[in-house]
């Protein structure tokens, strides 16, 4: 059967693709993990190299035990992205669905609603001021958790569109036959059905939180125990590169390097802010398994 | 897939019944929308700021308004047929290139049987994960004229002198797109292959059966089925076509000025000009400008493909 | 009789003086009414009695955002406080980088932020969205600011206002700086057999001011000696503002070529000036004394030759910058200056401390502004932390670290006393002269002043403009700066790009706001 040589051929071929993909992907943050390992004063001298000419951990020690609490951190950063994709996942899931239903009066409005949001949006200056004054969250958790991230136009699309193509009406009518409530039909048929979509979009929403440094950076001056550890990392990276790039208006810039954290430093703290998701990620991946079409209804 | 069509006319019982149906979804879709209200809608009627000479006085609303003052500088200067080619054409290239690539990860990804893919899929994910100015740092590390990789082991290998990679501005929309797909493929193939998991395995089967053979499985049966998810999701990119990956554009080069014709785009112009002026109202015109441009954009890309193919539109 | 009555009085004038710490003072013509203090007494009485004590808070940027021990130094601040004027002190630090948007979205929101700083911020943008107080409405700093008022001679306040307000009270600093120095470790001269020891003027000079010659002869000779080394570098965004005597007024599109004299504004970019400096730097990098990376160097200059990466950089100079660059380098450095001592006209505007124009109470934010202009303890509190916590006593008049502590891990070493009010009647660190202050009040008041001081441009108008020939500079200034281009060919193509982008409308504007202030001011 020609068909089994075409298939190996097929699977040669994708693993030959997809290493090379692998070795670019893996190779910068090979460099990133050895520059992290590697002296500072060196890596200011010869720049990053995958051959380190001189090892040292000071940079993992400074983060684990310096004032900043790295750890702490984390346990943010952790819960953040726990809570924040739990509820948005929900609100985005039960949006996409009801968006679904072709029978919804006012469907295509609401529709629109949702996509407006994509093109237009108040900016910086009215959002903060809405938060900040009517809603009074900033230097709270909440400021991390609601603004922009919990739901947006664009999974709530994604998710409505594979409930449309993706759970067959047939299905959800047998179940209305049976007697079933929207509610019941939601949850016994379509969910189940969506799992892809649902861990698809969970990612999605998982990774924003666990990526964004900007609601920290507006909404957090004065809880500092409240950094996330990309917020973290992102504050002293930009304190730096400030002060690189405006010593014409400060005088005395360089003196602020004395209480900045060095170049390797700045590498481990990279490292740190990728670790969780790539020990976290294998395991949702297994959620990435056909659905099963149920028995009973078919072509 | 059959829509149904519901008449205009409906007897004063069927109303009833698609009421009752109703509810429950309305239920369903509240938290989003209260959400949306909140977050999206509370704070939209602050977009006049763009609109207004700003005194903190008077606020936002009671300030006087400035006619369209602050939007001359996005459109006065020579450069700004410059910065407003760049970023159109950066966003048309890495929508062809992300896509292209994407599709084919994801197809790959979903027929490989080795355990090993799982490996590949959490690798090429995690570029994503990184901020921006560590991205450049890693590009510097490559790029470096002194201590690169590229410049002394690759280069040197090949008997090539160095090149001083941030001054020479031809190299730089290759870099760019490429540093922009290693960093998107392994995020942006997710999408599609949780499309394709969901296509029933049937097909397949049923056309191995006939004979196909696999590059004819993939082009009638994997394709076609993705063409909505792509359609969507170009769609959603064209109404972003005025933004621009700041970190992309600006960390990356190092703000190197030799390169300012290929990666100055709308974003960075902005910024460079209001980093000193600190100029909020004069901030929000350019966000009001890039929203408008993508708003028409999409909007009639929608209708396009609404007369094409009605199934793909957006709405 | 009369004699003997006017001689009572003016003893009885004189003991007020001194017991509520006035002295007779010289100050400028708008703040005639000297107070007498009384009023400013009555205020703080009242809200000792009232026990009902306002908090104002207190907004700064510092490079690590939040410190640590932030919030005990504000309540070791309020003790004092709330004894001697009856408020509560919140200190806000906030990260550097963040800092200019942090506050937009604070002022802009009605957030209560009572005094801050305005660095990085811009003076000019803030006075045109009405984000500050003007201090002299009701003689609000006559009255309660008259600490303030003595701090500072006429030159300093006056080069403080806006089109004649004034909307900011400056910081005691270095306000003059050195044209070009260049910082050289004391191990590379060595290594190189150059005598710097005979080329002071004076024994207790710090500097030794010397030629372009000599400079390259010595640069010339580190390349030799160690060419893995980068041989020099130079920050590339404060070039023009530390290596040209021209002032600058706002920014470097229209400047003054001969400040000390004339108020004509040339156009820096076609000056024999920008050439000389951008033609030198050229050599320079011909010579292989630059590095091929300089452009898009990540790491500052002190850090450089800390790794031992770098031999020599430029800096500004003033009284005390060899300790403080030997400090930053990990190792002792001899400081050479090319040009002048000079006092640009933007010095006083760079970070005042204003009063936000929300502000709920604008008499007690005046009057603990004026105690940290008067006030050593609260002073030395917010520049350096608490004793027995972040510093103690050396024996010999100064500070240093506490036992277990240093810059990295103390809970408060904020770096930024420049920033604070009046870091010249807090205590001395250890290493700085115990007269450095002194000495530096004599360095600014002997500096070669712009004329154009107190001169502000308003270039809201032109915003365009600016925002076209800003995207323009930044796009040549490194690689003419920093000898990558010829300028041969680099200047002119400059030029022309800003002439393109409305540089003469701009220049035009600049001589006209320029000429109407001179008028106003009386000033040739």
């Amino acid at each position: 059967m020609h068909n089994i040589g075409q298939e190996k051929r097929f699977q040669i071929f994708g693993h030959i693709v997809m290493v090379i993909i692998t070795l670019c992907a893996i190779l910068p943050l090979l460099l990133l993990l050895i520059s992290s390992i590697t002296d500072n004063d060196v890596l200011i001298r010869n720049g990053y190299s995958f051959i380190p000419e001189k090892i040292s951990f000071y940079a993992y020690e400074y983060i684990f035990t310096s004032g900043n609490s790295v750890v702490h951190a984390y346990m943010i950063s952790i819960m953040l992205t726990i809570i924040g994709t739990l509820l948005g996942l929900t609100i985005t899931t039960l949006m996409g669905y009801a968006l679904s239903k072709p029978f919804l009066p006012g469907r295509n409005v609401l529709t629109f609603i949702v996509f407006f949001t994509m093109l237009f949006n108040g900016g910086l200056v009215p959002t903060y001021i809405n938060y900040s004054n009517v809603f009074n969250i900033k230097n709270t958790f909440f400021a991390l958790l609601v603004p922009s991230l919990m739901m947006n136009a664009f999974n709530v699309l994604m998710m409505k569109s594979y409930f449309v193509t993706g759970v067959p009406d047939a299905l959800l009518e047998a179940a209305y036959i049976d007697g079933a409530t929207e509610f019941r039909a939601f949850f016994s048929v379509a969910l189940p059905l969506a799992k892809p979509i649902v861990a698809t979009i969970g990612l999605f929403i998982g990774i924003g939180y666990w990526n964004d440094w900007m609601n920290g950076y507006i909404y957090l001056t004065k809880r500092t125990d409240l950094y996330s550890i990309q917020n973290l990392l992102n504050r002293m990276i930009q304190n730096i590169q400030f002060l690189m790039q405006n010593s014409s208006t400060i005088s005395n810039a360089n003196q602020g390097l004395a209480s900045i954290p060095s170049v390797s430093v700045r590498m481990a703290m990279a490292v740190v802010g990728v670790l969780p998701i790539i020990i976290v990620y294998p395991f949702i991946q297994n959620n990435f398994v056909k659905g099963i079409t149920l028995g009973g209804v078919k072509g | 897939m059959a829509k149904a069509h519901y008449k205009k006319k409906m007897s004063p019982a069927q109303r009833k019944s698609l009421m009752k149906r109703s509810i429950p979804i309305y239920i369903m879709a509240l938290p989003g929308l209260i959400y949306l209200f909140i977050n999206n809608y509370m704070p939209m009627p602050g977009i006049v700021l763009a609109f207004k000479n700003y005194k903190a006085k008077d606020g936002i609303y009671g300030s006087k308004w400035a006619g369209f003052k602050n939007f001359r500088y996005l459109f006065s200067t020579q450069d700004a047929f410059v910065i407003t080619r760049n970023t159109i054409c950066y966003n048309l290239v890495f929508i062809v290139v992300n896509t292209f690539f994407a599709v084919m990860v994801a197809i790959i990804l979903s027929e490989l049987v080795a355990k090993i893919k799982k490996f590949y899929q959490s690798v090429i994910l995690l570029p994503y994960l990184l901020s921006a100015v560590i991205i450049s740092y890693l590009v510097f590390a490559f790029l470096s004229a002194e201590n690169g990789f590229v410049n002394n082991t690759i280069l040197k290998a090949f008997g090539v002198n160095p090149i001083s990679w941030y001054q020479e501005k031809k190299y730089w929309p290759f870099i760019l797109v490429f540093v922009n797909l290693w960093k998107g493929i392994g995020y942006n193939c997710i999408i599609y292959l949780s499309t394709i998991i969901g296509i029933d395995r049937g097909y397949y089967e049923a056309a191995s059966i006939d004979g196909a053979t696999k590059w004819q499985q993939i082009s009638k049966i994997t394709l076609p089925l993705l063409r909505p998810t792509i359609i969507m999701l170009t769609l959603m990119a064209v109404g972003r076509i005025f933004y621009s990956d700041f970190g992309l554009f600006y960390q990356v080069p190092q703000n190197s000025g030799a390169l300012f014709p290929v990666t100055n785009t709308i974003d960075t112009y902005v910024y460079r000009g209001l980093l000193e002026l600190g100029d909020i109202t004069m901030s929000a015109a350019a966000g009001v400008y890039q929203s408008l441009v993508g708003f028409v954009l999409v909007l009639v890309a929608n209708l396009t493909v609404r007369k094409l193919d009605p199934d793909s539109a957006l709405f | 009789m009369r004699k003997k009555i006017l001689s009572l009085l003016l003893i009885a004038a004189l003991s007020l003086g001194m017991t509520t710490g006035l002295t007779i003072s010289a100050s400028a013509d708008q703040l005639e009414k000297a107070d007498d203090g009384t009023a400013a007494q009555e205020a703080a009485q009242e809200r000792i009695e009232s026990g009902d004590y306002p908090t104002i808070v207190m907004a700064f940027m510092t490079w690590a955002g939040k410190l640590v021990g932030t919030d005990r130094i504000s309540e070791k601040i309020s003790e004092i406080t709330r004894e001697k004027i009856g408020v509560n002190v919140e200190l806000m630090p906030m990260d550097s980088a963040s800092y200019a948007q942090n506050m937009n979205l604070i002022l802009a929101s009605g957030e209560q932020v009572d005094l801050f700083n305005v660095v990085t911020l811009g003076m000019m943008a803030c006075v045109n969205k009405g984000y500050l107080l003007d201090l002299e409405e009701d003689d609000l700093l006559a009255t309660y600011g008259q600490g303030i008022i003595d701090a500072f001679n006429t030159v300093e306040l006056g080069g403080c206002r806006v089109a004649g307000t004034l909307y900011g009270i400056p910081v005691k600093k270095d306000d003059a700086a050195g044209r070009f120095g260049m910082s050289i470790p004391v191990e590379y001269l060595d290594a190189i057999g150059f005598d710097y020891a005979s080329m002071y003027a004076n024994e207790e000079d710090e500097i030794i001011y010397t030629d372009f010659e000599t400079i390259e002869d010595i640069l010339g000779r580190l390349h030799e000696q160690y060419p893995d080394k980068t041989t020099f570098y130079m920050d590339p965004t404060s070039i023009i503002g530390q290596c040209l005597l021209i002032d600058s007024p706002n920014d470097n599109f229209g400047v003054l070529l001969d400040p000390a004299n004339s108020l004509v504004i040339e156009d820096l970019f076609s000056s024999d000036l920008y050439m000389d400096l951008c033609s030198r730097m050229y050599r320079w990098n011909q010579n292989g004394w630059i590095s091929p990376d300089a452009i898009t160097e990540t790491n500052a200059t002190t850090t450089q030759v800390k790794a031992g990466s770098l031999c020599a950089y430029k800096t500004a100079t003033k009284p005390g910058i060899r300790q403080q660059e030997s400090n930053l380098c990990g190792k002792p450095v001899v400081i050479f200056q090319l040009g002048e001592d000079f006092k640009a006209s933007n010095t006083y505007l760079n970070m005042p401390w204003a009063i936000n124009q929300n502000c709920e109470d604008p008499v007690a934010a005046m009057q603990l502004l004026n105690l940290f202009y008067t006030d050593p303890d609260i002073s030395t509190l917010i520049c350096w932390g608490e004793e027995g916590k972040e510093w103690k006593e050396t024996g010999d008049g100064h500070i240093t670290f506490m036992d277990g502590v240093d810059a990295q891990n103390s809970e408060y070493y904020n770096n930024v006393n420049w920033q604070m009010p009046n870091q010249f009647i807090a205590r001395i660190w250890e290493g700085d002269s115990l007269d450095l202050w002194e000495r530096m009040q004599a360095y600014n008041d002997n500096a070669v002043t712009s004329k154009a001081m107190g001169f502000t441009f308003d270039n809201s108008d032109l915003a365009a403009e600016y925002t076209a020939m800003t995207n323009v500079y930044s796009e040549y200034s490194h690689q003419l700066e920093l000898g990558f281009l010829d300028p041969e060919v680099g200047i002119p193509e400059l030029v022309d790009r800003l002439k393109a982008a409305g540089l003469e409308d701009y220049m035009a504007e600049k001589q006209a706001q320029l000429d109407a202030w001179a008028e106003a001011n009386g000033v040739e």
